[in-house]
């Protein structure tokens, strides 16, 4: 009887992105206790961003670029979830990170929502001269994914996310950035690389002949705390 | 260097606010929804210092008090549209099959507070003791009104599933 009653869930297959705009919004509010009337207000400002920001934030991610249905071998899940793992909701893919790539390309990250909280990453080496296209974010193989639940993956600094050392040669990786705001990466020589952060996702790539072997990338958050660090493999 | 309340707050947001859309949209339409879940995450701002270490159920019973309060207010303003109880009405677009309907509905008989132990188990998945925290009362008396909720929803779905007579021709009751 509770099966069936879980199996009547109305949003079970409802796919609940997390709405940063809102959090800035609601950062952004006075916290002292308010007033009659500047709860009022408070509320309406919140409701404002409810509303309204969502589909700003629709644009920015049309802006980004959503994957085209094709994008099936970028996220392969879509089409082949592993056994226990819920599908993707390909209309919640969105890039979240654009840096310059190694020759000519450019680094870019995506990250697609499934059911539950369940939230996968790709990474890709998209031409210069494009806009990115399924195929584009599907090549060239061996640039990696992950996936995670979004209990995991939105709880911290690199708890979801991946490094690979792919078949091109080159070190790329993807974290989610949780409190962090910058980060570094120390690499085993003791040079010291800024990474970038963007849409809570930090994430970079290393130059053919540059180890990742034993590199530690560590974020920082606003008030210059370490967040929290992580190797991106070992040697 | 200590983590500000800012940082804190945004990483309690990022991990929780999809559950408590979830929680919001399991109850309430898509539009109350957003504005339930804008207000209760105002209110966590300003009550950041009393978020305990599990937060979920807290958040949760943050949610249902903002939820309730802001019927109580459409009630003061004659505007009640009886959401509460119109969760068996909330159909997924192209999902629901007739035997979620036949539950949903069978749910809906049942008193709120019954309804919302059963949602709080069936749905978030969470256990007595943290269903307690979210309603306000002692672990065992959770567990013992889930326990007959259960067998009032078991009742309800038994005289949803009785058979109701139907005319065929030439027979008239």
């Amino acid at each position: 009887m509770m099966a069936a009653l879980k199996a009547a869930d109305p949003v079970r297959d409802r796919v609940v992105p997390y709405d940063e705009a809102l959090l800035a919004e609601i950062l952004a509010q006075d916290r002292q206790a308010p007033t009659r009337r500047r709860r009022r207000k408070a509320v309406v400002a919140a409701w404002l961003s409810a509303v309204l920001i969502p589909i700003a934030g629709v644009g920015v991610a049309g802006a980004a670029g959503v994957i085209p249905s094709g994008a099936r071998t970028a996220f392969p899940w879509l089409a082949h979830p592993a056994p226990g793992e819920p599908p993707l909701d390909l209309s919640t893919a969105v890039r979240v990170m654009v840096e310059p790539g190694p020759a000519g390309r450019r680094f870019e990250v995506w990250v697609a929502h499934g059911q539950q909280g369940y939230l996968c990453m790709a990474k890709t080496f998209a031409a210069e001269d494009s806009t990115t296209t399924a195929q584009q974010v599907a090549l060239p193989p061996g640039q990696g994914a992950a996936c995670s639940t979004l209990a995991k993956a939105a709880g911290g600094f690199a708890e979801n996310g991946g490094a690979d050392w792919g078949s091109l040669g080159y070190t790329s990786f993807a974290y989610t950035a949780g409190l962090a705001v910058r980060a570094e990466l120390h690499l085993a020589d003791g040079a010291v690389r800024a990474v970038p952060v963007q849409q809570g996702w930090v994430g970079g790539w290393l130059p053919k002949g540059v180890s990742g072997a034993d590199a530690v990338l560590i974020g920082y958050a606003a008030s210059g705390a370490e967040v929290g660090r992580t190797v991106l493999y070992p040697s | 260097m200590a983590i500000t309340d800012e940082e804190r707050f945004a990483a309690l947001f990022r991990a929780y606010q999809p559950a408590v859309m979830r929680y919001a949209l399991r109850r309430v339409d898509v539009v109350d929804a957003d504005d339930l879940v804008a207000q209760t995450f105002l209110t966590v701002w300003r009550k950041l210092d009393q978020v305990p270490k599990d937060p979920l159920p807290w958040l949760y019973g943050v949610t249902r008090h903002t939820m309730l309060d802001g019927f109580r207010e459409r009630e003061r303003r004659g505007r009640l549209h009886g959401r509460l109880s119109a969760v068996a009405d909330f159909v997924a677009p192209g999902v629901d099959s007739d035997a979620a309907l036949d539950v949903r509905r069978a749910l809906a008989q049942l008193k709120e507070s019954d309804q919302e132990l059963l949602r709080l188990s069936a749905w978030e998945d969470l256990h007595p003791a943290e269903i307690a925290r979210v309603v306000g009362c002692s672990a065992a008396t959770a567990a013992v009104r889930l326990h007959r909720a259960r067998r009032r929803l078991a009742a309800a779905l038994g005289s949803a599933a009785t058979p109701q007579p139907t005319l065929t021709s030439g027979v008239r009751p």
